[in-house]
């Protein structure tokens, strides 16, 4: 099972509804984001928003706003994806695999 | 700095909000001749516990807003951490005098998927948003003020 494929299934109470001819692009974009997490933070895109695409990390953008900006522009209305380079993101997968999707720390 | 007084409703601190596409796909959309969907009004709980800013189904559905990521999210109103859909969106809320120059307007947001229908509110704004607002809340006085 992919790293995605566990995330989203330990969640799997919440886990979002989503049209079936776009849930493998998302997942497939989501587990890019994981696995380029801990790259994009040691080089300190902590906070900035990546722009991924087909399963790759294209660009990192210092606001949500020109990362679809940029995105529109290259690829138009075929759909592409904004992730925001979250630090505490790190931890919320390790506890997604540990099956406590419903911590809140709040 | 725009200000935005507010009473607080039984649900919390509301405000009118209009959701639509965000700006960059809506350029895409005239470029290409496409029809552009209507923005929606609702009602929005300024919620300082949401880390981001979340709609209800209903919203997403009515806009058919484009799709954007899953994201990781903790959103206390929806049990915590979860794995959540994003959207691309554009948000204003609404300020009640009517002059659209003290709206705040944020022309490309994503926004969080989350089922809000029943609690009386279809919007939550999170502190994605609050960030870039002061915000009293006054509770023994019963208002609310969000300055932009």
């Amino acid at each position: 099972m992919s790293a995605t494929a566990n995330a989203t299934e330990a969640a799997a109470p919440n886990r979002p509804s989503v049209p079936e001819e776009h849930r493998a692009r998302l997942e497939r974009d989501f587990a890019c984001y994981r696995r380029e997490l801990s790259r994009l933070l040691a080089e300190g895109h902590g906070g900035r928003y990546a722009l991924i695409h087909d399963g790759q990390v294209l660009s990192v953008w210092d606001t949500q706003r020109d990362a679809m900006q940029a995105g529109c522009e290259r690829f138009g209305l075929e759909p592409f994806a904004v992730n925001r380079v979250n630090p505490a993101d790190v931890e919320r997968f390790a506890q997604l695999d540990a099956g406590r999707g419903s911590a809140c720390p709040s | 700095m725009p200000v935005l007084n507010g009473t607080i409703e039984p649900e919390g601190a509301l405000v009118p909000i209009i959701l639509g596409w965000g700006a960059a796909h809506v350029a895409l959309l005239r470029a290409a001749a496409k029809a552009i969907p209507q923005p929606v009004s609702a009602g929005a709980l300024l919620d300082s516990g949401a880390e981001v800013t979340s709609v209800d189904p209903s919203l997403v559905q009515a806009l058919g807003l484009p799709l954007d990521s899953f994201s990781l999210t903790n959103l206390p109103a929806g049990g915590g951490l979860t794995v959540a859909t994003q959207y691309f969106a554009a948000l204003t809320i609404v300020h009640p005098s009517g002059n659209a120059a003290l709206n705040l307007v944020l022309s490309d947001l994503l926004v969080v998927e989350l089922p809000l229908g029943p609690l009386g509110y279809r919007a939550l704004i999170g502190r994605d948003v609050l960030a870039r607002c002061r915000f009293l809340y006054n509770g023994p006085r019963g208002r609310f003020r969000l300055a932009y």
